[in-house]
């Protein structure tokens, strides 16, 4: 894979891992309250690494791009920040509340 | 040179008189009715969807006074329940479907193939289908509403209410057949703004030169192609329930009433920034303008836009926080609609550190925006007040929630839009708006405005629900709302004022210059109001303002001029690819919309009008699209 398409990748990782999150926000309560296991913290937290590690994969190679492409990959860098902080969020949600709560 | 070549007529074979004067010749549109019905000219298009626009908004403004003469006083007789409800429901499907996201996109139409600088917006022809779609759905919403079968489901629509057990009657229907048309108008003019800014960029506008509010309209039209089907699935499942009996929405049946309000609301979030995404590029555009610098933080800016336009997505169950959803999962919605307020934040904070570093100069168009600032931000306090699930459970379905939405849409998309009117108004008539009376318009708008929106917040928390039609004296809301159909008036005098100007300023304003702003983004470089062609030679852009210090622009040549030919260029750095023919003036989008409508009507009554109305479309669509003996290769 080159650097490049490394780079998107890693940047598309957290928007990915927010839809999905999101989702499995739908779903997995009902188990978590069924089986009394915290389905839906664990895959928060995991969902919420991978994003920081693909977000720390993206500013690994940043060297001979051009004017644009670094304007993309910066622009890139700042919105996948904004869904790390969306997922974070997320996390701190399954910390707190009851998943048998209606 | 081979024998093609000698036949093209490039615009370097002529000096710059004759140069415009052929591709006047070659782009403008036939005088006469036929002319006027044929035209794809997204210049005349736009002005059209504005002004229709406007229509819409003023008799949806009508109707709100009406609500408000009914409400003023308790146990009030002027208007009964059934034509109250007929008219609430008319005025928020009015204002959403038929004013805010239309004309938000009619601005795109008209400003972003100049703004980009090009000579007509991608597939022309679907532009002027899109403006037939979009009167013919808006005709069939009034003049039902006229004949007293005007919906009266609310304007989200929800089953079973609008189901076929409680909503006898076709006015449910019409309600999801208007959606239809406005919907595919609008699909159709998100694709032609993304092709139009993907790949009709003048040579030179990479990414990172893209004026603001293309970018927007850019976020916008992804927004709206990727939200809009839900909500044409979901009107067409709902007549299907209600004409040929399946059960998508009948929990009896197997269906999920829920499944309505999921569907409904993927679409109904995104399209608050449908409608908000738009007026904030007209805002940075404004912004740079007059305080004389470029906006602080474009990275940021564009950060802000995409971020917004995909959080978007993850909203919608915000507005079903009473629907008995677990709360943890709901909660996920709450993290993200208080994740949007990033963004959301950073774009204001980058417009008040551009006024701050810039000269501002207080025009009508500033002093839009800076009313735009101050009513987005209360609208977006209580947004973040309203993603509380505990707070929201409370003040659910009253006027608290219409005083929110209200600040959020009228703050942030009726503002800023007025404002750009008041800025773009010398491109799109070659005059000026009066200053004076901008002024004065706004003062009215703003305290008007804030006089009878901000008491529906008390109102809210004194219980008022929203969409009763009366109510009693001893209920402690009379007062209150007594002083907001007042304030309304103020209000609606704000907005006659404005209509006033427009319409004298377009017969006998002051002549417009080419820029009489000093702006820096390209539509400023083509006199007012543009001519048919745009540019007589395309732009080259080397930075995000093309038209600093009033210098020459350099520009593209090699274009044909005796055909219709748009330069193509690449979607990352705007390198010239290839020259392509643009289609020429044609009635058969008029025709095919009138096909579609007469289909889409019918189908309100009979499944079979599916088969038997597709035929007219079908051949409309072949005339269409009929080979003209004209090569359409690129060159």
């Amino acid at each position: 894979m080159s650097a490049n398409r490394l780079r998107h990748t890693a940047l598309v990782i957290p928007l990915l891992a927010w839809a999905l999150s999101t989702q499995l926000g739908q779903i997995t309560p009902y188990e978590d309250c069924q089986q009394d296991v915290p389905w839906t913290a664990l895959a928060s937290c995991f969902l919420l690494v991978v994003s920081i590690v693909g977000l720390a994969g993206s500013r690994a190679t940043l060297t001979g791009l051009t004017r644009t492409e670094r304007f993309l990959v910066n622009a890139s860098f700042l919105i996948a920040l904004a869904f790390v902080f969306a997922l974070s969020l997320q996390g701190a949600a399954t910390m707190l509340l009851d998943p048998c709560q209606r | 040179m081979t024998p093609k070549d000698n036949r093209e007529i490039r615009d370097t074979a002529f000096d710059a008189a004759e140069l415009e004067r052929r591709l006047a010749a070659t782009w403008t549109t036939p005088p006469g009715l036929l002319g006027a019905l044929s035209t794809v000219d997204h210049k005349i298009i736009g002005r059209r969807y504005i002004t229709t626009a406007f229509v819409f908004l003023a008799l949806g403004g009508l109707l709100s006074l009406l609500m408000r003469l009914q409400l003023a006083q308790p146990e009030a007789r002027f208007i009964g329940p059934d034509r109250y409800n007929q008219i609430f429901t008319t005025h928020g499907t009015n204002m959403m479907f038929l004013f805010a996201v239309p004309v938000m996109q009619a601005m795109a139409i008209y400003l972003v193939p100049l703004m980009v600088g090009t000579r007509n917006i991608a597939f022309p022809r679907l532009n002027a289908f899109s403006y037939w779609m979009y009167l013919a759905g808006g005709l069939l919403l009034w003049i039902a509403f006229v004949l007293d079968t005007g919906p009266d489901v609310g304007w989200f629509a929800y089953v079973p209410l609008a189901g076929p057990q409680y909503a006898a009657g076709k006015r449910a229907d019409i309600w999801a057949q208007m959606i239809t048309f406005t919907e595919v108008s609008a699909l159709a003019v998100a694709v032609e703004i993304v092709v139009t800014v993907f790949k009709q960029r003048a040579p030179g506008m990479s990414l990172d030169r893209i004026p603001l509010f293309v970018w927007s309209m850019l976020v916008t039209s992804f927004l709206v192609i990727l939200a809009m089907p839900a909500i044409m699935i979901a009107s067409t499942s709902l007549i299907l329930d209600r004409l040929v009996g399946t059960h998508f929405f009948n929990p009896a049946e197997g269906g999920d009433a829920l499944l309505w309000q999921h569907l409904f609301w993927f679409f109904g979030h995104p399209e608050v920034y449908i409608i908000f995404l738009p007026a904030v590029g007209m805002v940075s555009t404004i912004v740079a303008t007059f305080t004389r610098r470029p906006v602080f933080g474009y990275l940021g800016m564009v950060m802000a836009l995409i971020a917004t336009g995909v959080l978007a997505f993850g909203l919608w169950v915000h507005h079903m926080f009473v629907a008995g959803l677990p709360r943890l999962g709901e909660s996920f919605f709450t993290a993200s609609s208080m994740a949007i307020a990033v963004p959301a934040g950073l774009q204001i904070f980058c417009w008040l550190a551009t006024m701050w570093a810039g000269k501002p100069i207080f025009k009508t168009p500033l002093l839009f925006v800076i009313g735009f600032i101050v009513i987005f931000v209360i609208g977006g306090l209580t947004g973040v007040m309203v993603a509380s699930v505990p707070f929201d459970t409370q003040v659910h379905d009253t006027y608290f929630v219409v005083a929110h939405f209200h600040y959020v849409l009228v703050g942030g998309a009726v503002f800023p839009l007025l404002g750009a009117i008041y800025y773009w108004f010398p491109k799109l008539t070659g005059r000026m708006l009066n200053e004076t009376t901008g002024r004065w318009v706004f003062g009215l708008i703003f305290t008007g405005f804030n006089l009878t929106f901000f008491p529906m917040h008390i109102l809210g928390l004194r219980g008022m629900p929203r969409r009763i039609y009366t109510y009693q004296p001893e209920m402690p809301w009379s007062g209150l709302n007594m002083f907001i159909s007042l304030s309304a008036i103020v209000l609606a005098a704000g907005f006659l004022l404005f209509f006033i100007d427009a319409i004298r300023s377009a017969r006998a304003g002051a002549t417009a210059s080419a820029n009489p702003w000093g702006a820096t983004t390209l539509e400023w470089a083509t006199p007012s109001p543009p001519p048919s062609y745009n540019f007589a030679k395309l732009p080259l852009v080397d930075s995000l303002e093309p038209i600093h210090d009033d210098a020459f622009l350099p520009a593209a040549i090699g274009l044909r001029v005796d055909r219709r030919e748009l330069l193509i260029t690449s979607v990352v750095e705007a390198a010239p690819e290839a020259r392509e023919s643009s289609s020429g003036d044609s009635i058969w989008p008029l025709w095919a919309a009138l096909a579609t409508t007469v289909a889409l009507i019918w189908s309100i009554f009979s499944p079979w009008a599916v088969v038997w109305g597709s035929i007219p479309v079908a051949i409309a669509l072949i005339g269409w699209f009929w080979p003209k003996d004209v090569p359409e290769d690129d060159s």
